[in-house]
């Protein structure tokens, strides 16, 4: 299974309006049980899976990091947009993700102060096992999957389900706490911006 | 594979090919939104793969 993106990019915005009100407990109560289940069935995915990447890379990342390869075209960043410099918590998985494929420390400093990584630097930490010129990540993807294609049926489904089981397991463990800490923390986002707005608007009321 | 593919005609967050070779293609759009998690999108990635040896936390 190859995972790629649309029109020369993986994901590379996020629409946040689309969540509505993620200070109501209804609405992140869906957030994160959709959020959970969406990695566990990644991770259950019992096929080798190549992540095919170019562009940016800068919403949900970690949904490649659960790919057995990642080949990246030279153009292609990695980044997390929508978390710690927006103000919440990277606790949906990202650095569960980040931290298993390149250690605790680089997940950390990166989710902190997230900066578009290349293609190189990614390949470096050994996030990225291959780099390849623009526009051929997919083609790239595509050979590997008929190599992988030639290996019988149930050794291919089994050696995915063996790689995955550590990931797997700590994705168990940690994602769920880390979606009710930014759940957490998107409440208190919100929350304070509208105590911010709220003093413009009794002004704008009494004018 | 038709009632699939119509379903996921509907949707804007993942498109899903099938190569000659059987090697499935997710092709995710270039911009997240909340459906991109929705209940029924997120068990059709698993679900060509899973069959009958579904193990694990799997709760789709």
């Amino acid at each position: 299974m190859i995972l790629t993106g649309a029109g020369g990019e993986f994901i590379s915005e996020i629409d946040f309006s689309s969540f509505g009100n993620v200070a109501d407990s209804g609405v992140w109560s869906q957030v994160h049980d959709e959020g959970v289940q969406i990695l566990e069935n990644l991770a259950n995915i019992r096929v080798p899976v190549i992540a095919a990447i170019e562009g940016r890379a800068h919403v949900h990342s970690e949904y490649a990091l659960l790919s057995s390869v990642i080949v990246a075209a030279e153009g292609a960043t990695f980044h997390d947009v929508p978390h710690f410099t927006g103000g919440i918590v990277p606790g949906d998985g990202i650095f569960t993700a980040w931290s298993y494929r390149a250690g605790a420390g680089r997940a950390e400093a990166f989710l902190l102060n997230p900066q578009p990584l290349t293609a190189r630097t990614a390949y470096e930490w050994g996030v990225v096992a291959e780099v390849v010129p623009n526009g051929t990540a997919l083609r790239r993807a595509r050979e590997l999957a008929e190599l992988y294609l030639k290996a019988p049926e149930v050794t291919r489904r089994n050696t995915r389900v063996h790689f995955m089981q550590p990931l797997k397991e700590r994705i168990v463990r940690e994602v769920g706490y880390g979606l009710s800490l930014e759940g957490a923390s998107a409440a208190d986002l919100v929350k304070s911006m509208q105590a911010k707005s709220e003093p413009v608007a009794r002004k704008g009321k009494s004018a | 594979m038709r009632l699939q593919d119509d379903y996921f005609a509907a949707y804007r967050s993942l498109k899903l090919t099938r190569d000659a070779n059987g090697v499935l293609v997710a092709e995710f759009h270039s911009t997240a939104d909340r459906s991109l998690s929705r209940r029924k999108i997120i068990r059709s990635l698993s679900m060509p793969f899973t069959g009958s040896r579904r193990t694990g936390r799997t709760r789709s």
